[in-house]
């Protein structure tokens, strides 16, 4: 579980105000707004490395955040990247990649290809297979489809679905309408305030309105 | 690694140059410089002219130094002490007569700290002058005391005097390369090419800021972030970094060292070692300051500006004699000053 308690976020002015969420495991929670809104301020909040000025987080297991800018060096393969962040061997590596949801992201097909080669789906595979690898019980991800194609949009949507099944809980930060269709619960976020709104409405007239 | 091979190999190119060629930059033929020298010449004696001519019109003395004349030894010291002259040369009364009677008269040589370049010439010259004084007088007690014990007249004794000053003085007073600063043959040129080589290395190695700040993941948040998750703390993250950028920096410095083995330089080998601590805290110094902003353009650039005004003040584009005084003064607060000695003191010790 992910308990958000009145939490506000300060860099220079109040970025959140009195957020109140709560995560059930199994659980996707949608954040939406504009730019700026604190969508990725809440979630940097939510992994710790942001601390909030007043509130309380709780949070139950390990923490895994997939950022919107990735954490993979360039000049490295797939392979290596995974391998500074895990203390895992190859066979178990290898392994885990062809397990039931990061088989999905295929990133066997590519795991000696280097990441100055690889696409925008690619590397976005990448660095959410190395996250999951870790074996997080809270995926933290901001903007996950940003600047995919459809392909590659859609296996992370079936992964995201996948990861809900298994019981992991996931904060998603985005302004993709397609993702907030798997959510369970969508936050609007707007000039600090963070609502609960329905999501079956579509996202422009949340935004506008 | 292609990059940063690439980096040190064109840079460090361009500093052997630099190390090979720099002579011939600082130190143009004919250069010369006239620093003002305060002189008291007593009129008891016309002995006292002569022979401080001969000193004066010596090639070096007379391309460097420009005497006043004072009419007292208490004036002299005043225009030391307020530097309306670098030093000062006080020939006391009686100093004529003091040596044909063999009671050892000695010179007064007068200065302030010498810090600009020139000063530290004339120290040196004027030293050698009073030295070179000292050979006349020590040339021609030894003139009149062996004329003495062999009894010759006074017309004899100062036939004699006046050939010794003639043939052996006037070859001893009259050598043309007391000062040759053009050419590394001279120890103060040779202890400024090592500054060169080691300032241009310190300065090679600060300037790889431009390739490793594209390297150093500490910069990215996302990274940070990661780390911080991942249960490694961002000192640990940062640690490993700059001990990756030494070993790296540690291994173009040998090929350096094996490389300068050919040249004059004379670099010992030992400086494989002693260097080690030095090129530790240069990586570290790059390491921090590609942490400290974001974007590696914004770290290449201001490092560049940053570094290369810290090595000027600190005297590593010029020597350090070469700056105005103020400049001198403020050298003591600046921390690459004392890591270019150290580099030199490691490299050519």
């Amino acid at each position: 579980m992910v308990r958000i308690e009145n939490v506000s976020v300060k860099y220079k002015k109040t970025v959140l105000k009195d957020v109140n969420i709560i995560a059930e495991k199994g659980q996707c929670i949608g954040l939406l707004g504009l730019n700026g809104s604190g969508k990725s301020t809440l979630l940097s909040a939510i992994a710790g490395i942001k601390k909030p000025a007043s509130g309380k987080i709780t949070t139950e297991g390990k923490t895994g955040f997939v950022t919107q800018e990735n954490a993979l060096i360039d000049e490295l393969t797939a392979y290596d990247n995974i391998l500074m962040w895990t203390s895992l061997k190859k066979d178990q590596i290898m392994k885990a990649l062809a397990g039931p949801e990061l088989s999905i992201l295929k990133v066997s097909d590519f795991i000696n290809v280097k990441v100055r080669n690889m696409s925008g789906g690619m590397k976005k595979r990448l660095a959410l297979a190395s996250v999951i690898i870790t074996g997080p019980d809270i995926l933290l991800m901001d903007e996950p489809l940003a600047a995919l194609d459809i392909p590659a949009k859609s296996d992370i949507i079936k992964f995201i679905d996948a990861y809900k099944a298994k019981g992991g809980i996931i904060f998603i930060a985005s302004h993709e309408a397609e993702v907030f269709d798997h959510c369970d619960k969508v936050y609007h976020f707007k000039d600090g305030n963070c609502v609960l709104t329905d999501k079956s409405r579509p996202v422009t007239e949340i935004i506008n309105g | 690694m292609p990059y940063v091979a690439a980096y040190f190999i064109a840079l460090g190119l361009a500093a052997l140059a630099f190390a090979f060629f720099g002579e011939n930059v600082l130190f143009k033929d004919g250069a010369y410089s006239m620093v003002k020298v305060a002189c008291y010449i007593p009129q008891d004696n016309a002995l006292n002219a002569t022979g401080f001519s001969l000193i004066a019109n010596m090639n070096s003395i007379e391309n460097t130094i420009s005497f006043v004349d004072y009419d007292s030894p208490e004036e002299v010291r005043e225009a030391v002490d307020e530097e309306e002259v670098v030093a000062g040369l006080i020939i006391p009364e009686g100093f004529a007569s003091g040596i044909f009677s063999g009671s050892n008269p000695e010179l007064e040589v007068v200065f302030k700290s010498a810090e600009t370049f020139d000063e530290q010439v004339v120290k040196d010259i004027m030293l050698v002058l009073a030295n070179d004084l000292g050979v006349g007088q020590a040339c021609t007690q030894a003139v009149y005391s062996y004329c003495d014990q062999a009894g010759l007249s006074y017309d004899d004794t100062t036939d004699i005097a006046d050939r010794v000053r003639t043939e052996e003085l006037g070859y001893a007073l009259d050598r043309l390369n007391i000062f040759r600063y053009d050419t590394v043959d001279s120890i103060s040129a040779y202890t400024l090419t090592q500054k060169i080589a080691g300032a241009a290395l310190v300065y090679v190695f600060l300037l790889s800021v431009f390739v490793f700040a594209y390297f150093c993941k500490g910069s990215n948040p996302a990274f940070i972030a990661r780390a911080k998750l991942s249960g490694i703390h961002p000192a640990a993250f940062f640690i490993t970094e700059a001990l990756s950028v030494t070993v790296m920096m540690y291994i173009a410095f040998a090929v350096i060292v094996i490389g300068l083995q050919f040249t004059k330089i004379g670099i010992s080998l030992m400086a494989l070692v002693r260097m080690l601590p030095i090129i530790a805290i240069i990586a570290f110094i790059v390491t921090g300051v590609s942490y400290l902003f974001r974007s590696p353009v914004s770290a290449a650039y201001i490092s560049f500006a940053a570094f290369t005004v810290l090595m000027y003040l600190a005297g590593g584009l010029l020597p350090i004699e070469f700056l105005p005084r103020f400049l001198q003064e403020g050298a003591v607060y600046n921390p690459l000053k004392y890591l270019i000695d150290f580099a030199v003191e490691a490299m050519f010790a």
